[in-house]
């Protein structure tokens, strides 16, 4: 056994279930109109990658399930779509589990019939709420994300689109065993949504974030050696 | 019959022991365990007591020299000075009563009121009242032809099977501005069979810059990843974490400076070809540099069951400044829970020893198992001394069961007179968080071993 990384693989396991869900996240471009509701379910590969030194990173896997519900609300202010959901995930194993909640919002920026193809943009705000628990006190993590979508339709199947969107995560995790931290990821994730129902869709997604955050104790340094998080997610949506 | 009047108030009492439930199920409401005083705060020290008899050497002293200091105290081992004889003793008697007395030497750091341990060197009170009267007295040094009755030995190696050295000396050179430099160095591993190390003694070169070593073992696969790394920088070794970094390694034999046998029937397997990694800490905190050219003695076996290592640390005390300790503050503490069946997969595992590991500013840490809420303590160390770090094996080993969780807490002292001395002045005090250079840590090693 390596003890040594042992405490970063636990390191790891918590820090990558902090940025929520791939697969039932930002999810397409597209807006819900109003009245339309979207169920989803998915997995999570998560993998992080700390910098343990100058010449070194380790990678961690996690794993995690999740569950989403999205409404489109209309367009109460503006003439645009706009859409609210929440979503659950969590995973857990003898010892050691986690567990989050997020609350979503949408707002189409350019939106336009699912089967013209085209460009779509939306503006996706999220915030919500994770536990790590290895045992006795919980850590706690708050987190806001911000993704901005631009999705293309191919006009094919039921209305496929190919979606990146650039997002930043800023989080602050306290526990009463620590020094409360804050720290924000940025990057962006690729996914495509595969309709081969009408009301029915498969998204595989991939993220990839960057956090300068300081790591294994360079405090008094001017490097800061950095924190890589992946995740591949697989959702599958019902819409209705 | 009118139904009684139900006032608002009514249902949000009704109601508050199951939001407390809820908020407690959300945020965790553990009794926090560093509420419970270290037992060591409980005991009074009053000092010596009085010996109204003549205390001599032969009789009284020599007894205790020989069986709790001269293991350390001889020529070409980590003791500055020897303490073989009445001369060498009473040359130094002042330092010997001083150290005695303040509890510092010999360097035993539990506190005995938690539990007990095997190998321990300390003192008892009746020990430490008859070196604070010897010197007291004028040191005599009585009638050789009335020994006392010599102490049973107390650690170090039953035996030596195998004696290694670095294969070149190396000075230190720490970074501008700092006091510790972390160094590994390669050593071949000679035997041609496999062997179980069953016991080390670590031999420092420059006892007066090794604050301690690690050593692993690694294969001859990789190794030869190591081998690269070795001297590419134009010194000897290489450069390395002050735990185990990101070494390859395949097992960690020990550490600290004072070595024994590990308990019965437990070792580490090392093949044939395998290398030895030593990963040094040296640190000029208190000495010049100067070359250093470490030894380590063997006990061999060729069997034995290999002991594994929970590291007892908060994961997320890495990240930013999770375990911040904030220039100045007298007091802070920083702990930890956990369940550790992340590694133990909900089987029975037996306790066996802990090594515990703070930098400069610690001042005291302990280690327990909570176990339905009540507390089982397995080591506590009231006055931190970061020289002296070592392991310590529980006399018993203690059962473990699934649920049971481990538990630390570290105690930190970063006024201005607890700060290193770097560059012959005492450093300002700074805001220090986790990491091994010039910083702090908060962490233990627990070796356990599943009960079959």
């Amino acid at each position: 056994m390596r003890p040594s990384l042992l405490f970063i693989a636990l390191l790891a396991m918590a820090m990558a279930t902090l940025t929520g869900c791939a697969s039932t996240g930002t999810g397409t471009a597209r807006v819900l109109e109003k009245g339309e509701s979207s169920v989803g379910v998915g997995a999570d590969l998560l993998i992080a990658a700390p910098e343990l030194n100058d010449a070194q990173r380790t990678r961690i896997p996690w794993f995690q399930f999740t569950a989403s519900y999205k409404r489109g609300l209309g367009s109460p202010l503006l003439d645009r779509r706009v859409e609210a959901g929440a979503r659950l995930w969590g995973m857990g194993i003898p010892g050691f589990f986690t567990a989050g909640a997020a609350l979503d919002g949408k707002w189409g920026l350019l939106q336009r019939p699912k089967m013209e193809r085209g460009w779509e943009i939306a503006l996706a705000p999220s915030t919500g709420y994770h536990q790590i628990n290895l045992g006795g006190a919980a850590t706690h993590t708050f987190l806001g994300t911000l993704s901005v979508p631009f999705g293309y339709n191919f006009g094919v199947s039921h209305g496929d689109q190919f979606i990146i969107a650039p997002r930043i995560d800023v989080q602050s995790a306290r526990s009463n065993t620590q020094n409360t931290i804050r720290y924000a990821f940025g990057g962006a994730s690729i996914s495509y949504a595969w309709h081969p129902f009408e009301n029915f869709a498969i998204l595989p997604q991939f993220v990839l974030l960057y956090s300068p955050i300081r790591f294994n104790g360079t405090l008094d340094d001017p490097e800061r050696r950095g924190y890589v998080f992946s995740q591949y997610g697989m959702g599958f949506f019902y819409s209705f | 019959m009118s139904s009684p009047m139900h006032h608002p108030f009514d249902a949000a009492k009704r109601l508050t022991p199951w939001f407390a439930m809820a908020v407690c199920a959300l945020l965790g409401c553990t009794r926090p365990i560093e509420d419970v005083p270290y037992c060591s705060a409980e005991t009074l020290d009053l000092g010596p007591a009085e010996v109204s008899r003549e205390v001599t050497w032969h009789r009284d002293i020599r007894p205790i020299i020989e069986g709790r200091c001269a293991r350390c105290h001889v020529e070409d081992n980590i003791g500055p000075f020897p303490l073989t004889s009445y001369e060498e003793t009473f040359a130094v008697r002042q330092a010997v009563q001083k150290s005695v007395v303040e509890r510092t030497m010999p360097p035993w750091l539990p506190a005995d009121c938690c539990n007990t341990f095997r190998d321990d060197f300390s003192l008892d009170d009746d020990q430490i009242a008859l070196v604070n009267a010897w010197v007291d007295q004028g040191a005599p040094e009585g009638d050789p032809n009335t020994p006392g009755a010599s102490l049973a030995p107390v650690g170090g190696l039953s035996r030596v099977d195998l004696e290694i050295e670095m294969r070149e000396p190396y000075t230190p050179e720490p970074a501008p501005g700092r006091v510790d430099d972390f160094r590994c160095f390669l050593i071949d591993w000679p035997l041609e069979q496999r062997a179980f190390i069953t016991g080390i003694d670590p031999l420092p070169g420059a006892r007066a810059i090794v604050h301690h070593m690690i050593i692993m073992a690694v294969d001859e696969q990789q190794a030869e990843r190591l081998e690269a790394l070795d001297g590419a920088d134009g010194r000897p070794g290489f450069d390395c974490d002050g735990g185990a970094g990101d070494l390859p390694t395949s097992a960690i034999v020990g550490g600290s400076l004072l070595g024994g046998d590990f308990p019965e029937g437990i070792g580490t397997e090392v093949e044939p070809g395998s290398r030895i990694v030593l990963n040094m800490h040296y640190s000029i905190a208190d000495a010049a540099p100067e070359a250093d050219l470490t030894k380590i003695r063997f006990k061999l076996d060729g069997d034995a069951r290999s002991a594994k290592t929970f590291i007892l640390v908060n994961p997320l005390w890495l990240v930013d400044d999770a375990m911040l300790i904030p220039a100045g503050e007298e007091d802070v503490v920083h702990s930890f829970q956990y369940d550790p069946r992340v590694f133990t997969g909900s089987r029975r595992v037996d306790l066996l020893g802990f090594t515990p590991h703070m930098h400069y500013l610690g001042k005291s840490i302990r280690v327990g198992v909570v176990r339905n809420g009540t507390w089982q303590c397995l080591a506590e160390i009231p006055e931190w001394d970061f020289g002296w770090e070592q392991p310590y094996w529980f006399e018993e080993p203690i059962r473990m069961n699934p649920g049971d969780e481990l538990y630390i807490d570290c105690h930190f002292d970063n006024t201005r007179a607890n700060q290193p001395i770097v560059d012959g002045k005492q450093a300002e005090p700074r805001d220090v968080a986790w990491g091994s250079d010039n910083q702090d840590m908060c962490s233990g090693f627990i070796n356990f071993i599943e009960v079959e």
